[in-house]
């Protein structure tokens, strides 16, 4: 009976583990149609925007698989870095140029994610929310060089930081 | 289970869909044995109401996260475990009438088999016997009056033989 009740607890142990991983697979489809859509508006150095991509899908997946509460910032996180990630890319195909800009993509990415970070700053001041924005900002800046991803993760940390601070003070 | 019981369990259920791994074993604790004793009166085998009880146990643990706070956590623990001994009772029955369809009397196996045999003969004439002339055509029992295409042949022994069921549950009970 004993031996019944720890297979049966290993197998519900399993299947619990596998239903979230069920529960967190449309986050990480969300993640993956970012990174795609990122790569065929621009093609940025291959390695590193495939790691970086592999890195926020798998957060994606991982946020909602640990608790509901992440999966809730998964969502925003990816809207907010989207902003940063097009503006970057949509720059750097309008303005020409390739790998190090510092006219006008740089400070657009940095304009972008300061805005979204405001606002996720205001709705949804999570570090969670915060870490998806900026793997996913990356995604698209790193296409457009350095000082647009530090720019736009700039951004980012000083329109949400001071909320979370707050936040974590109240 | 009991009040207490009840809003412990609702408690866990709620922590363990929102991704606390913490209430796992709480909610195994509880369930586990409620899940078990319902499959165990619903099903007469011992094992099947054990592999069912196993079955709705990780059914309900791959659906937790779906699991709405709100809803009472007993009766939706109950759904899982409930339709598997449904699901395990018409298995039983498919295999059952399966075996029902494959077995073939041998005729000289005992006196107690002819016996058996010959009742049945007697049984089924009886049946047979209630039937209207079409339908024993139908079944090959008479000889075809008018040719007729093969699918229309099929239909009809198809029908006379759900009516030959009919009456011989009139007659001699189910199966």
């Amino acid at each position: 009976m004993e031996r019944s009740d720890a297979s049966a607890r290993r197998r519900a142990r399993w299947a619990y583990e596998l239903g979230r991983l069920r529960f967190a697979a449309p986050y990480g489809a969300g993640a993956a149609a970012v990174v795609v859509l990122a790569g065929l508006i621009g093609a940025p150095s291959p390695p590193l925007f495939a790691a970086l991509g592999v890195t926020l899908v798998a957060v994606c997946i991982a946020m909602p698989t640990i608790s509901r509460r992440l999966a809730g910032q998964v969502r925003p996180g990816l809207l907010a870095g989207a902003v940063p990630m097009i503006a970057a890319l949509a720059s750097a195909r309008g303005h020409g140029c390739a790998d190090a800009c510092s006219d006008l993509c740089a400070p657009l990415c940095a304009a972008a994610g300061l805005v979204v970070g405001a606002w996720l700053g205001r709705s949804h001041a999570r570090w969670g929310a915060l870490l998806v924005a900026s793997l996913t900002a990356a995604v698209g800046c790193i296409a457009v060089g350095a000082g647009a991803l530090a720019g736009a993760l700039l951004g980012l940390a000083l329109g949400t930081v001071p909320a979370l601070a707050v936040r974590r003070r109240v | 289970v009991s009040p207490v019981e009840r809003g412990q369990l609702q408690a866990a259920m709620s922590a363990l869909a929102e991704g606390d791994r913490g209430a796992f074993d709480r909610v195994f604790s509880a369930l586990w044995p409620i899940l078990r004793a319902v499959s165990g009166r619903m099903l007469a085998d011992a094992s099947e109401a054990e592999d069912a009880a196993q079955q709705a146990l990780c059914k309900l643990f791959a659906h937790a996260w779906r699991f709405d706070g709100s809803r009472d956590a007993l009766p939706w623990a109950l759904t899982f475990v409930i339709n598997e001994c449904r699901t395990a009772i018409h298995r039983a029955r498919r295999r059952a009438t399966a075996r029902l369809d494959e077995a073939s009397i041998d005729l000289a196996a005992s006196p107690e088999a002819l016996c058996i045999e010959q009742e049945l003969l007697v049984a089924l004439e009886a049946a047979v016997g209630r039937l209207t002339p079409s339908d024993r055509e139908a079944l090959g029992l008479d000889p075809p009056l008018q040719p007729a295409s093969p699918a229309t042949v099929r239909k009809r022994r198809q029908r006379a033989l759900s009516r030959l069921r009919v009456v011989w549950r009139k007659l001699h009970g189910a199966f």
